[in-house]
């Protein structure tokens, strides 16, 4: 049978270059890599992630509006709470004043 | 890393700033009362919706009222002060106990008496509304602490 041209050159083709020394363990590496489900959780690495986000400008800007809206909530519980006891407290003085018997029982 | 720190002290500075904020001007009417010189006065005018005429007339039957409230206390404390010193005295002062008794049941029966009157007079400075609402809550308020002045008293006795 006639070999053609290019079954020529494909035999005279060779390739010299050589493995890497570990390169059976860089490939059980990858596939160990690959196989992994998730990432343990470690606080430098929730860090350098919550970094990684907030490089762009508008995940910047809503941490901090997310952070405003957190403090005036917590703002804004703590005076319905204060309003609510200070109401309790003035109806009562007020309450002391016109009620006799209020005096008596101190 | 430092854009980072810097970030998270200006997001705790927006936080600290927008707590205070809200914070005070949340309280700002609530402040405001309790600064007045009659603070229960400027109570009962935001409480019940007080016009200025209202307030004005409210106020008066309130600065006319307090010396009576007070001089019924002085002798409701009086007559109670007694009565403690004769109980501590045994029987011989039988008779001494039931007329000073009946004496401090009577003046209490006044005071309560002149009470009810005072919150007649104001709620009828009020408009119907608000005459109804401030009616039930003295009423109640106050009837349920006399309850507990004549169980204190008898507890004492």
């Amino acid at each position: 049978m006639k070999r053609s041209k290019l079954g020529e050159r494909l035999s005279q083709w060779s390739v010299n270059s050589e493995l890497p020394t570990d390169f059976k363990g860089q490939v059980w590496e990858r596939i160990a890599e690959a196989d992994r489900p998730f990432v343990e959780f470690s606080f430098d690495s929730l860090f350098v992630w919550l970094a990684e986000r907030l490089q762009h400008r508008a995940s910047a800007m809503a941490f901090l509006l997310v952070a405003a809206l957190l403090g005036g909530g917590l703002g804004g519980i703590h005076a319905v709470i204060d309003s609510r006891v200070s109401h309790v407290k003035m109806a009562e003085t007020y309450l002391q004043t016109v009620d006799p018997s209020r005096h008596s029982l101190e | 890393m430092k854009s980072i720190a810097t970030l998270i002290v200006f997001g705790v500075v927006a936080s600290i700033i927008c707590y205070g904020a809200v914070y005070y001007f949340g309280t700002q009417s609530h402040r405001h009362v309790a600064q007045q010189e009659f603070p229960e006065l400027a109570w009962l005018r935001v409480e019940f919706e007080l016009s200025e005429e209202e307030f004005e007339r409210i106020s008066k039957l309130h600065y006319a009222y307090l010396p009576k409230c007070e001089s019924m206390c002085e002798l409701v404390s009086e007559k109670n002060a007694e009565l403690v010193h004769l109980m501590g005295q045994g029987t011989n002062a039988e008779e001494q106990h039931k007329e000073l008794l009946e004496e401090v049941v009577g003046i209490r029966a006044d005071c309560q008496k002149m009470m009810l009157e005072h919150f007649h007079s104001v709620s009828q400075e009020m408009n119907p509304t608000q005459r109804e609402r401030y009616l039930a809550w003295v009423l109640e308020e106050s009837l349920s602490s006399g309850h507990q002045a004549l169980v204190g008293g008898h507890h004492q006795n």
